[in-house]
């Protein structure tokens, strides 16, 4: 039964979806990559991806990025579920790490971009419904916000302060010490 | 000759080129590439060909120093038959110029900024300055369910954000439970901001928050919002008053955040040898029932949960901890393995091991053991492994002819697992995996510091 099994998921994993972007760009992933969304997962689950899933609020550049992304943890989360079965768990475990930091160096030097596409990969990692993807730009953004004070953080992000004085005063009365 | 300089014609901006293309001839053209990342941004040049007049052109990207991928904020071109350095001075002073169009602003959707802002890091000064920023900002980070998220993001890691410890207060008469930071600025909240409302004992803090032994009550009392809940003991409790001593330990019923706690209190009688608990439910409003077993102790520190079991050190004749599963709520005596060296004057404290289980560092004098990967046998010992042995003498560098004479547990945080430890050169809070540690301050006598840890605001 174990091979049958694996004959399945071989031919799930060959199943191919095409993505088509805002400016008509067709893209061909694996159902495996392509399911890291769960918006596309469920459109495959309701069976209406043939002909293409149209994306239109998708940009071909932005796109292009998010697949790799999807493909890049689609094959860790592979690699990892075939190397339980056949290894010891002190070689899994060290195998486990070795993916881990491989994840870890992608994802940092992926997140190597300028605001305004990490912006972008935001709202995408939103549309789609990508989890991991939406947590590591989210976290992109908070870190870049840590230890600023909220002028630098306005300038920063081109945020208008729409706050009254009496707004600010009342903040500042109860936390000063938070602004120093 | 060719100016050997700084960078690169790989992204010159739009502005730039239109600046170049106003150049006189005699400029050298602009090639090059990108040589380096100065600190202050990225600094564009042009390396100059035939240069014999000495004209050096240099395009300056000005960008932010934290980022090499964010936007720049203002690009110059100068034109100098300055040397390169000379050059560089004097682009110093120049003002910002605003040939770049402003930086990015965050999408426009508010799902997106919450969260982003979720991802705060949850130090005391995150939300009131994000509060500041507009009132958008203000409204999502004011709003009960975000802050209930944020603690729920970060539930595992509130930040220590110092301790409380009994301070004599002359003109009461009478001791003070007195806040002191351990936090850098600005997530360093002044010793004024919690005002401690009881001047009973304090038995210790879970959670956020504070319980206290004050007649014949527990105080349960949340310093950040100082919101205090009184509970009068079970009246078995009361009978024979000055002969009993209590310990208790407070918890709420969903660390994330919730209103409602659970209160375990012990009490022993001297004479009796025997020990005392109840469980108070704040949902249900009423102690359970009393159980008891034969113990004694002559020690009184705060509890280290584990799992779902209270260990309380117990110290008469031999070492051991009073263990109170939450669970069935019963208790048991286990008594540490003869193996593990204790000697006269070392000071034991139970500690919640980075893997969740049950551990111990003995300190005596200059030396602290850690012991973890515990089992406790059928006959109630726990025996562990020794993991570290630390020379403190050593590892707080103090100096050579130093001699610590003495030193002990006075505080424990078993969520950072941050020790306190007094010495006769004074008082060290060290993070038992990292070893990195902090002199928090001198303080002649041994007492109790109760680390707190907590969101703010919660």
């Amino acid at each position: 039964m174990a091979s049958a099994g694996s004959g399945d998921e071989k031919a799930a994993a060959a199943a191919m979806i095409t993505l088509i972007s805002s400016d008509n760009e067709k893209f061909e992933v694996t159902e495996a990559t392509a399911t890291l969304s769960q918006t596309i997962r469920h459109m495959i689950e309701d069976g209406c991806t043939d002909g293409g899933v149209p994306l239109p609020n998708v940009t071909s550049k932005i796109l292009a990025r998010v697949i790799e992304y999807c493909k890049k943890h689609a094959t860790a989360a592979a690699g990892e579920e075939g190397s339980s079965s056949s290894f010891s768990d002190a070689a899994f475990l060290e195998v486990d790490r070795a993916f881990l930091e491989e994840l870890e160096e992608f994802d940092d030097a992926f997140l190597e971009v300028d605001r305004a596409t990490l912006f972008d990969l935001i709202l995408a990692a939103n549309y789609l419904d990508i989890k991991g993807l939406l947590n590591l730009t989210c976290q992109k953004v908070a870190d870049s916000v840590k230890g600023k004070t909220p002028e630098q953080i306005r300038e920063m992000y081109n945020i208008v302060n729409d706050l009254t004085p009496e707004e600010e005063a009342e903040i500042r009365r109860e936390t000063q010490w938070a602004f120093e | 000759m060719s100016t050997s300089c700084l960078l690169a014609t790989a992204a010159i901006p739009r502005a730039t080129s239109h600046l170049l293309s106003e150049l006189p001839d005699t400029t050298p053209k602009v090639t090059g590439r990108l040589l380096q990342k100065g600190a202050g941004g990225h600094v564009l040049n042009s390396s100059s060909d035939g240069g014999d007049d000495g004209w050096l052109v240099l395009i300056l990207r000005i960008s932010a120093a934290s980022s090499s991928s964010d936007p720049p904020l203002a690009d110059y071109v100068l034109i100098s038959n300055l040397s390169p350095s000379q050059v560089v001075q004097m682009i110093k002073r120049r003002p910002t110029s605003t040939l770049e169009p402003p930086p990015a602003s965050l999408p426009d959707n508010e799902d997106i900024l919450r969260d982003i802002l979720l991802r705060l890091p949850p130090l005391p000064s995150s939300l009131p300055r994000a509060s500041l920023v507009s009132k958008l900002w203000y409204r999502i980070v004011s709003d009960p369910g975000f802050r209930r998220r944020f603690r729920a993001h970060h539930h595992k890691a509130p930040p220590l954000l110092g301790f409380f410890s009994a301070d004599f207060d002359d003109e009461l008469e009478t001791d003070l439970h007195v806040f002191t930071p351990t936090l850098r600025a600005p997530d360093r909240i002044p010793p004024a901001r919690f005002s401690c409302p009881s001047k009973g004992s304090l038995l210790g803090f879970r959670h956020g928050l504070a319980l206290l032994e004050c007649g014949l009550k527990a105080i349960v009392w949340d310093p950040i919002t100082n919101h205090q809940c009184s509970v009068d003991f079970p009246p078995e409790f009361n009978a024979n008053r000055q002969m009993r001593i209590y310990f208790g330990a407070v918890m709420r019923d969903d660390s994330a955040g919730s209103n409602s706690f659970k209160l375990v209190m012990l009490f022993h009688t001297v004479f009796e040898r025997t020990m005392y608990a109840s469980v108070y439910e704040s949902e249900v409003g009423k102690w359970g029932e009393i159980i008891s077993t034969q113990t004694f102790s002559d020690i009184f520190k705060p509890s280290v949960m584990v799992g779902n079991k209270l260990y309380f050190l117990i110290l008469y004749r031999s070492n051991g901890f009073l263990q109170f599963d939450l669970d069935n709520h019963s208790m048991a005596v286990i008594q540490m393995s003869k193996d593990i060296p204790i000697t006269e004057g070392s000071d034991v404290q139970a500690l919640r091991t980075q893997d969740g289980g049950l551990g111990f560092a003995v300190v005596s004098k200059h030396r602290m053991q850690l012991w973890g990967k515990t089992v406790i046998s059928g006959d109630n010992v726990v025996r562990g492994e020794l993991q570290k042995t630390i020379e403190l003498d050593q590892l707080l560098s103090l100096r050579p002819s130093t001699d610590i004479d003495q030193s002990s547990v006075i505080g424990y945080d078993e969520v950072s697992n941050m020790i306190f430890i007094w010495t006769t050169m004074g008082v060290f809070m060290i993070q038992l995996e990292s070893m990195k540690f902090t002199k928090v301050c001198e303080d002649t006598s041994i007492r109790g510091y109760f680390p707190f840890a907590s969101f703010y605001p919660c």
